[in-house]
């Protein structure tokens, strides 16, 4: 195990975690396509705010 | 508190809620492009300490619903109660705006009057005297224009004061009975004269709006069903040549060297490291994410481009002029406008399907939409044009256009199952006024979306692309796969089922399957799957890969023909959107027959595309049909029968629910 | 009113910045119209309650001036109170003048 396969090692779990944790957390603010180019635009994506519903 | 922004549509509703909350929601100069609720905090500067929301509702002519998202208007006012109404009334077209405003007035609740687009009606020269038309209406009225943030924030300085104050109405409808048509007929009369009073009291007009004007004649030219629909053929492939050919391939030879040298470098720190973290660090996450990433600026030009369209006014006219054409096919003028939004994006294209009236009409248009590629399909075509066309802009210009051929076939087939008897269609479409397309907004819109689709490829793609990465590296028992034995892999053995079934369309090797199977969560995922399992990056650099022969490399390590790739292609573009799309589609369709409806209408397509361009194509190119011939064509007959089957059924069915439709009106009548 | 409509009923089609007359008697719809000519609703047949009542909102129902800007086969555009409009064929002919 030399440096860069530790430091590659840990470039992996902390992308993949900083990733998951995005998606995780848009999950729970009710977005179900998360990254989409359109979300703000969308009526379809909720705009982190207490929606009563998108109707 | 809350203040609801209500008006008639295209009044610039969004707009204003856009300068005051400094979000960014998706606006157009045509009438319906809001169709659901949105709410979001004012600005500071225009709150201060207070906490005010607000709610942007989607254009409405009066409180009551002709179209589904008219619906969602005046439920909201009528039962959310809102604290405040802001009232913006469109002050070119006053005479039809106050109709709604003397309803809104007569809810109690405070309302204030934003007569917008001042701005054009001080180029007309009409003046409309706003101190006078406050004290007929009895509420406030201030001038604003939202698009230059002029007026708002007194605006809305006064509609927060008023929070918890009574509106008292200039004009009560009488007490009558709602359910006689003919009172509430008169009753409206009344209202409208009321209105044409207030009307012809306030305003002054130098132009008159019967007149024919420069903007009639342009009008004229653009709504002729044959010069009309060549200009729109020719916007659409400017669109496309621009952002997909020309200023999108130039910024993106730039960026993908970056990125090439980004994954090198990473490679070349990891060169002493197991071979399998320099594959799932190098390979799977720089270089998935990076294929994809390559393709942003054709995106980001396309996205540009559509929004400048969608600014001036364009939108309403080839609405307009493709209405006839639609209707031959059982669809409406209106679905023009999902389908050009779904060059976007599929979701709110299938969600644009609300402003269409009629619910058949509707649910085939959100059946169809999707065959239009979206910006997510945009890397893919770029991938494949590149690699295989010597980067040909008409690849591009021809996916499109067959989307929209088998919008119009679909559209045909969907009215024949359905048994579509001839009913009265009537197709009206406001005509707004041409207005300069805003570079700023554009610009802006442009970077959102820019924002948003790298945030994409860093999560769901970065981690579709290692799943695969590892899926492809490890077989079941989580050995490394040994160099050779590549078909042993995870992902391999999953994928390879489905490999079978695409041999006749050519391309049934389970790479190519794990792509086309990893496109349904997110299209671009083709791209960064067919770079991870065959370790490829610099897709776009088609001038550098054409000198050095990359181009023919990656189509040699895919082991496509010309032919099969495009079948390839239409495959992946034709076949059911992603899953966010089909969800979009189930909550719009409000059917599960439709929708599973739409989902095998959508893969039967992709299959018999890519089967037609396999098999004829390599008939022309090689004078033999190609490997699976007869397999595919009883897959294709079977669909076929499929159809006959489903048609048969709903069509008994459909002549059932006629009869018993006719019955009750029949009961209706005599009672 | 009622005055009102009854007046613009008895000019039939006599518009105060333009003349145009219409003194053929027979039914005439938008499809029949002349472009640039204000007109005065008689009549909105579409035997759909629902789309009458759309139109009436947007300002387009018995007694009120209607332009026609210009016809295709298909479809025509005009102006109702100052909004322009893309009519379809049915439409059109379902709007008597």
């Amino acid at each position: 195990m030399n440096t860069a396969t530790v430091l590659g090692i840990a470039a992996i779990a902390l992308i993949l975690f900083l990733a998951a944790r995005y998606i995780v957390r848009e999950k729970k603010k009710g977005n179900t396509c998360i990254g989409c180019p359109y979300a703000d635009s969308c009526p379809k994506h909720r705009s982190g705010c207490n929606h009563p519903d998108n109707l | 508190m809350r203040i609801a922004f209500a008006g008639n549509p295209n009044s610039g509703k969004t707009t204003m809620y856009n300068a005051l909350t400094g979000r960014s929601e998706k606006i157009g100069n045509w009438g319906g492009v809001t169709v659901g609720s949105k709410e979001f905090q004012l600005k500071k500067e225009f709150a201060g300490d207070k906490e005010v929301i607000a709610v942007d509702l989607p254009g409405a002519y009066s409180m009551s619903p002709f179209t589904p998202e008219e619906g969602i208007t005046s439920e909201y006012v009528r039962t959310a109660n809102p604290d405040v109404i802001v009232n913006i009334v469109d002050a070119t077209n006053l005479s039809r705006s106050l109709f709604f405003t003397t309803q809104l007035l007569e809810l109690g609740i405070p309302v204030v009057v934003a007569l917008n687009k001042t701005d054009i009606n001080e180029k007309e020269g009409t003046k409309i005297d706003a101190a006078k038309l406050a004290a007929r209406l009895n509420c406030p009225v201030y001038e604003t224009v939202s698009t230059e943030n002029k007026g708002l924030s007194e605006m809305i300085a006064k509609a927060i004061s008023l929070a918890g104050t009574m509106q008292k109405a200039p004009y009560l409808q009488a007490d009558i009975d709602l359910h006689d048509k003919n009172a509430v007929d008169a009753e409206d009369r009344k209202r409208y004269s009321f209105v044409n009073g207030i009307v012809s009291d306030v305003e002054t007009r130098k132009t008159l709006s019967a007149e024919t004007t420069q903007s009639d004649k342009l009008d004229g030219v653009l709504t002729n069903p044959i010069a009309g629909i060549l200009i729109f053929a020719v916007v659409m492939w400017g669109v496309f040549w621009v952002s997909q050919t020309w200023l999108g391939p130039l910024v993106a030879d730039w960026l993908v060297g970056w990125i090439s040298a980004f994954q090198e470098w990473v490679a070349g720190q990891l060169e002493n490291s197991p071979a399998i973290l320099s594959a799932l660090l190098a390979d799977g996450i720089v270089g998935g994410v990076g294929a994809v990433v390559g393709f942003l600026p054709l995106v980001m030009v396309m996205y540009f481009l559509i929004a400048l369209l969608e600014d001036c006014g364009y939108m309403a006219r080839v609405s307009a002029v493709m209405d006839p054409i639609f209707k031959r096919v059982g669809l409406s003028g209106k679905s023009v406008i999902p389908v050009v939004i779904g060059t976007g994006c599929g979701i709110p294209a299938i969600m644009a399907c609300r402003t269409i009236r009629d619910e058949r009409e509707r649910r085939a248009t959100t059946m169809l939409t999707t065959f239009i590629p979206c910006g997510a399909k945009i890397p893919v075509i770029a991938l494949f044009a590149g690699a295989f066309f010597n980067g040909a802009g008409w690849v591009s210009t021809l996916s499109y256009f067959l989307g929209l051929v088998l919008i119009f076939l679909g559209a045909l087939l969907i009215k024949g199952i359905t048994g579509y008897k001839y009913r009265k269609s009537f197709f009206i479409m406001e005509l707004p006024k041409w207005k300069a397309p805003s570079l700023k907004f554009a610009f802006r819109s442009m970077m959102e979306r820019a924002k948003a689709y790298i945030i994409k490829a860093a999560t769901i793609i970065l981690i579709c692309n290692t799943v695969v990465q590892i899926m492809q590296t490890f077989d079941w028992h989580f050995n490394v796969v040994e160099e050779g034995a590549e078909n042993t892999s995870i992902l391999a053995s999953i994928a390879s089922p489905f490999a079978i079934l695409l041999i006749p369309l050519g391309f049934g090797v389970w790479q190519l399957a794990a792509a086309a199977i990893t496109g349904f969560i997110a299209k671009e995922n083709v791209v960064g799957t067919l770079a991870v399992v065959y370790a490829l990056t610099s897709f776009i650099d088609t001038e550098e890969l054409a000198m050095t022969g990359g181009a023919s490399t990656v189509a040699a390590t895919m082991g496509l023909t010309s032919v099969t790739a495009l079948a390839y292609l239409f495959f992946n573009l034709y076949t059911p959107p992603c899953f966010a799309a089909i969800g979009a589609m189930n909550s719009e369709m409000k059917s599960r027959g439709w929708l599973w409806g739409a989902i095998g209408l959508q893969l039967g397509t992709g299959y018999t595309i890519a089967f037609l361009i396999n098999q004829l194509g390599t008939l022309f190119t090689e004078g033999h049909l190609a490997a699976g011939f007869v397999p595919g064509l009883i897959a294709v007959l079977c669909m076929a029968a499929a159809l006959v089957l489903i048609a048969r059924k709903v069509r008994a069915h459909f002549d059932e629910q006629y009869a018993l439709h006719k019955g009750s009106k029949s009961v209706n009548a005599t009672a | 009113m009622e005055l009102a409509y009854a007046l613009n009923k008895g000019a039939a089609g006599v518009r105060t910045e333009k003349e145009s007359y219409d003194d053929s008697g027979v039914s005439k719809t938008l499809m029949d119209a002349e472009p640039g000519q204000t007109y005065i609703i008689k009549e909105i047949k579409t035997d759909d309650d629902d789309m009458n009542s759309f139109l009436f909102r947007l300002g387009c129902y018995e007694g009120e001036p209607i332009t026609l800007i210009s016809k295709k086969k298909k479809s025509c555009i005009v102006v109702i109170k100052d909004g322009r409009y893309n009519l379809d064929k049915l439409l059109s002919e379902a709007i008597i003048i």
